[in-house]
């Protein structure tokens, strides 16, 4: 498989082990080019771990790791000369300036929009004249983020690259994801702020105990989860209400005093509504799954 | 506040056991052989007499006291090793426990974890306490247990020099909390601490040098003198010393109340407007380590110079026979003493070349450790690449304090050592050492690529070739393994060459290894 194939990343039972713990264990992740694709999982699942497999910064114990068509073990300079990263922990050199940490990483990496970086300067609002020893976690996200963004690159790897940023600077972030997109680049990212991702991403690779857990599109994933609907029933039609609920086995209640609060899969939305409306519902509301719940109910099994 | 201290304790416990045992065996190690250097006591009064008059031996260990008792010969050449050594650790420990921890974030956490504003402090001071009071432990059991047995040594003086030790890195410790509460960076409080051990030490040498002993006084480094260890072992400068030390805290207490967390009295620039034009790890390493090599070239060339210097007397003492036992004599025994001594410039001047290389390469491992090493190898260049840019940096300091302290000694060396072709040998004994410096970057560089965690092992054949080089020859080690230490001057081109191969197959290893293995953070 190779980078023309439309796949950046591909990864098919994917094993870390340190000494005898295993971060990833059989992990399988695909993200196709110009896409977001989000990668979710509780802490210490091993999202850090993998992205830097990716990275060539650690050499995978099995299985097989393409990006951008390359093996990153054998080739981690020629994958990351594509790669833009920013890592979970920021520590910068404290003795220089945000602007000659930017003239680093841009001199090293040889390839970078000095236009874009001038742009990204001033978007985040950046001081790029001040040592970086006198920068809040969040000014230094922005130093790497902006490196990230301004490098001519084909694919961004982010690893919870929001945590310091305040709201504002969090959607500057989003526009730039999208405009990187719009320019043809893909991006993984990797994020516990669950509506950015459902904003940001059209899909996403959900991961547990280094093991995947879910992955697909946003869309089919919303389809495929449970929707929440709620009504009011009359009281004479509480028992009728129940049995055909009850036929369906759909989970959730009707209270005495005839309030409906349930949950449906995608799958079996419109009947239960037909019924609801045929038993004289009133008040019926219908909200789509969210990746809240969906990954919420992941996170929560995780925490058991 | 006991958990803290517990915190620390467990933090600390590695490096203050390696620095106790440093102390510890220089202490029990090089005693013994002042007893049995020389041959009987006519030839120790001769030695001592010239040791007394000898301007660079005074200037380097300050006055031998009569009669040069092998405990008295011990107390001011290797007392004057011991305090120095434990006065660069309370240079250091003091950085890390005040401005280090606060760049890190550990004394926010501290002070947010119900702990008071002077918890972090106080705990440093008790941390320096029960570390000084070690060291004093340890080289007053080292010297003590030899009491009766080796002329000069008994308990009073014992405890009066382990008593020096002690307050000698708690002045120094002390000092440095101060000027880490004044400056805003651990890289600034630590050039300051290295700035006002050097001063204590010019002080100390100018007491003695000029002959004004109440100079003494007012530097650390004058407290072994003052004391005089197995001598008068005096206690009134140690008592002074400790209420001097109760009163820096008391001043660190008081700057530290006045000032907010991670701030600092003096101020310096936080802004510059420079670009950086970097394309390579190598030129990103030399610019961050640029200031810093800069001070160790010139301070090795003036220091190498300034020694040499100083030889005139004590080598013409040795041409006429009279200067054959203790340290120095031992490294001016056999063949011409000029020549001799320097070859011991040269080494001495090579010891403190490779103590910069190793700590420029080490740089290496920190990066990584601590995080931007991460992102500099997600820039698309290979970790060899940036193992080597460190290298590259050590090599250029190596290279650069060889080649001007060379050139700068073979100036002055004519006006200190007589005989043909003294300026082409000074140039020759120092420069010759490049393959020792070479063969001794090799193993931090392997064990970087390897195991960083193991990195910090690559000081052991730095330390084996130091004590070889220094006190092979007064410790009665075969001169066969002496010769094979990396300090010994390489003659010929089989040597050199062999070293060169050990060089370059080491770090070719070590090149390899590092993008062979995962990054090690954290």
């Amino acid at each position: 498989m190779t980078a023309t194939d439309g796949l950046v990343i591909e990864v098919r039972g994917l094993v870390k082990a340190f000494e005898r713990f295993r971060a990833v264990d059989g992990l399988d992740l695909t993200v196709r080019r110009g896409e977001v694709h989000g990668f979710l999982g509780p802490n210490g699942a091993g999202k850090s771990t993998t992205l830097r497999v990716l990275l060539g910064l650690y050499r995978r114990s099995a299985g097989t790791v393409r990006v951008l068509g390359l093996d990153p073990a054998t080739h981690p300079a020629e994958v990351t000369r594509r790669v833009s990263y920013v890592p979970g922990e920021v520590a910068l050199w404290p003795s220089l300036t945000g602007q000659e940490v930017l003239d680093a990483l841009a001199g090293i990496r040889g390839a970078y929009d000095p236009a874009v970086e001038k742009r990204l300067v001033a978007d985040f609002a950046l001081d790029t004249r001040r040592k970086v020893r006198t920068y809040s976690k969040g000014n230094r996200q922005k130093v790497l983020l902006i490196a990230a963004f301004s490098a001519r690159t084909d694919l961004l790897v982010l690893d919870e690259p929001t945590s310091g940023l305040d709201p504002l600077m969090e959607s500057l972030f989003q526009r730039c994801v999208h405009e990187a997109v719009a320019r043809g680049r893909t991006v993984l990212l990797s994020s516990h702020i669950l509506h950015e991702v459902e904003q940001l991403c059209g899909a996403v690779t959900i991961i547990k105990h280094g093991r995947l857990v879910e992955s697909g599109q946003v869309a089919q994933m919303r389809h495929l989860g449970a929707s929440s609907i709620t009504a009011t029933v009359t009281s004479d039609r509480i028992g009728e209400v129940r049995a055909a609920l009850s036929r369906l086995a759909v989970p959730g209640s009707v209270s005495d005093a005839g309030s409906v609060d349930i949950r449906v899969a995608g799958a079996d939305v419109n009947a239960v509504l037909g019924l609801l409306v045929s038993g004289d519902a009133e008040a019926v509301t219908c909200t789509p799954a969210t990746l809240d719940n969906l990954f919420q109910r992941h996170y929560e099994v995780a925490a058991r | 506040m006991r958990p803290l201290l517990g915190l620390l304790a467990r933090r600390y416990a590695a490096w203050t056991t390696a620095w106790l045992f440093i102390v510890g065996t220089l202490v029990v190690v090089t005693l013994p052989a002042y007893a049995s250097t020389y041959p009987d006591d006519g030839a120790r009064r001769v030695a001592v007499e010239l040791a007394q008059k000898n301007a660079a031996t005074t200037l380097l260990y300050g006055h031998l006291a009569d009669p040069g008792s092998p405990g008295q010969m011990f107390g001011w050449e290797i007392g004057t090793f011991v305090t120095l050594l434990v006065a660069v650790l309370g240079v250091l420990m003091a950085v890390r426990l005040t401005r280090v921890a606060e760049q890190e974030g550990t004394i926010e956490i501290i002070r947010s974890a119900g702990l008071g504003h002077l918890a972090p402090l106080t705990a440093t001071f008790v941390v320096l306490a029960v570390v000084g009071a070690l060291l004093g432990l340890v080289s007053a059991a080292g010297v003590g247990l030899r009491a009766g047995k080796v002329d000069g040594v008994d308990w009073a003086g014992s405890l009066a020099f382990g008593s020096v030790v002690a307050l000698t890195f708690l002045l120094m410790a002390l000092i440095t909390v101060i000027l880490a509460q004044l400056l805003p960076t651990a890289w600034s409080a630590r050039v300051a601490g290295a700035l006002a051990l050097a001063g204590g030490f010019a002080i100390r040498a100018a007491a003695d040098a000029q002959d004004h002993p109440w100079l003494h006084r007012i530097t650390p480094l004058g407290l072994r003198a003052t004391v005089e260890p197995f001598t008068s072992n005096s206690p009134v400068p140690l008592v002074v010393s400790f209420v001097v030390v109760i009163l820096l805290a008391v001043v660190a207490t008081a700057i530290e109340r006045s000032r907010e967390l991670g701030g600092s009295i003096l101020r310096v620039s936080t802004t510059r407007v420079r670009r950086l034009r970097v394309s390579s790890p190598l030129a990103l390493a030399w610019r961050l380590g640029r200031a810093t090599t800069l001070w160790w070239v010139a301070g090795i060339a003036l220091g190498g110079a300034l020694f040499t210097a100083m030889g005139s007397s004590v080598v013409e003492t040795a041409r006429q026979g009279q200067l054959s036992g203790g340290f120095l004599g031992s490294q001016l025994a056999g063949g011409d003493p000029g020549s001799a001594y320097l070859g011991f410039i040269g080494t001495v001047v090579a010891i403190v070349v490779v103590a910069s290389g190793i700590l420029f390469t080490l740089e290496a491992v920190t990066e990584e450790r601590r995080g931007p090493g991460e992102y500099l190898r997600a820039t698309g260049t290979s970790p060899a690449r940036v193992l080597a840019g460190h290298l590259g940096v050590a090599l250029i300091v190596s290279a650069l304090a060889l080649g001007s302290t060379a050139a700068l000694i073979a100036i002055v060396a004519p006006q200190a050592v007589s005989g043909p072709g003294v300026s082409g040998e000074a140039f020759q004994q120092v420069i010759g050492q490049w393959s020792g410096v070479l063969v001794l970057l090799a193993p931090p560089i392997l064990l970087a690529g390897w195991s960083p965690r193991l990195a910090w092992l690559g000081w052991i054949p730095y330390a084996a070739g130091v004590v070889l080089a220094l006190l092979g020859t007064l410790l009665g080690l075969p001169q066969a393994l002496i010769d094979l230490g990396a300090f010994d001057l390489a003659h010929g081109v089989l040597t050199p060459l062999i070293r060169l191969t050990v060089f370059a197959i080491t770090v070719g290893v070590g090149l390899r290894a590092v993008g062979r293995r995962d990054l090690t953070p954290g």
